[in-house]
């Protein structure tokens, strides 16, 4: 009984761990400072500018879907909402990287500071294949990435 | 070592020596949820993330613990008929609190410190956290029987209202600190 217990917890963990092998956390080795380089100076421009009372111009640095998410209205609204709940943008320092192996996308996570809040938020960037802007979210950070 | 003594040392460990015992488990379970980015925010509640300074981590922990030990001591003085000392309730509530050691101390493998949700680790972590906490509870429970001298409906209930107060209040610290 105890054997078959044990097998079968070890098949749910398989199944488990199946649904999360898409993504890897890379080592600081395996890390390419390029890609880093191009989401911090993304992330940081774009925050400074909003900070500033301006709003961030896409150039071709990002996919068309973000361009057209990311509008000068949305952008506002948007960081109105994390204003008034975390404060003012101060500074973001990288964290980590995962790569998602079916599709190619790095996922890249920084921790940012806001004026009002005691906790770190997550600055996550995704870049393509071709470096360009994938995705782009501020929110609580969790260790635990999804 | 008995077994009854893991869900029930009371009867051996009280007052003063509970407290000191009790304060040096609260001391390394922060610095270790601290280091790990393990949040106990809440009495029930976990959370995984190194967002956040020592302090905070501290008055998670620190909040917890004067809260049900309050609510638990208040409990005593309007229910029990014995005499209730202070000293045993804070200490051995603090006591109770030293199995929430377990979830910080898996964490501080390499493997369960970043993850992706749903992945087996976090369930690993999250399932011994569980046990860890259920333990706790017992303890808890045990705590406040012998501390309080307490018995049936009157023991349950108001370990059943402390609890669900120091929950509500535990957040609302949280709340106001971040």
């Amino acid at each position: 009984m105890k054997s078959i217990t044990l097998i079968f917890g070890v098949c749910i963990l398989c199944y488990l761990n199946s649904c999360s092998q898409d993504f890897k956390k890379l080592d600081d080795s395996e890390v390419d400072k390029n890609k880093v380089k191009i989401a911090q100076d993304f992330a940081s421009n774009y925050l400074t500018k909003l900070k500033n009372g301006e709003v961030y111009k896409f150039q071709d640095e990002a996919i068309d879907a973000i361009k057209n998410q990311l509008t000068e209205e949305n952008q506002k609204i948007v960081y109105q909402e994390l204003k008034d709940k975390f404060g003012d943008f101060q500074s973001l320092e990288y964290a980590e990287t995962w790569a998602q192996s079916s599709s190619k996308l790095q996922i890249i996570r920084f921790k940012g500071t806001f004026d009002k809040s005691n906790k770190k938020l997550e600055i996550r960037v995704v870049l393509n294949e071709s470096d360009k802007i994938a995705g782009f979210w501020i929110r609580p950070w969790s260790d635990m990435l999804n | 070592m008995r077994s009854s003594n893991l869900y029930n040392p009371f009867n051996r460990i009280a007052g003063f020596k509970s407290l000191i015992i009790g304060l040096v488990g609260l001391l390394i379970t922060t610095y270790l949820a601290f280091k790990t980015g393990t949040h106990f925010n809440g009495l029930i509640n976990i959370n995984f993330a190194k967002d956040s300074d020592y302090w905070l981590f501290f008055t998670e922990n620190l909040s917890n613990w004067l809260f049900i030990s309050t609510f638990m001591y208040t409990s005593g003085l309007i229910l029990s008929k014995s005499k209730i000392r202070v000293i045993d309730i804070f200490g051995t509530i603090l006591l109770s609190r030293i199995p929430l050691i377990i979830a910080p101390l898996i964490r501080l493998i390499p493997l369960f410190q970043s993850f992706v949700i749903q992945s087996w680790q976090m369930y690993f972590v999250i399932g011994f956290y569980l046990v860890s906490l259920i333990w706790t509870t017992i303890l808890l429970f045990n705590a406040f029987k012998i501390s309080c001298n307490l018995k049936n409906e009157r023991l349950i209930i108001s370990f059943i209202i402390s609890m669900i107060l120091s929950e509500i209040c535990t957040k609302l610290v949280i709340i106001l600190i971040t």
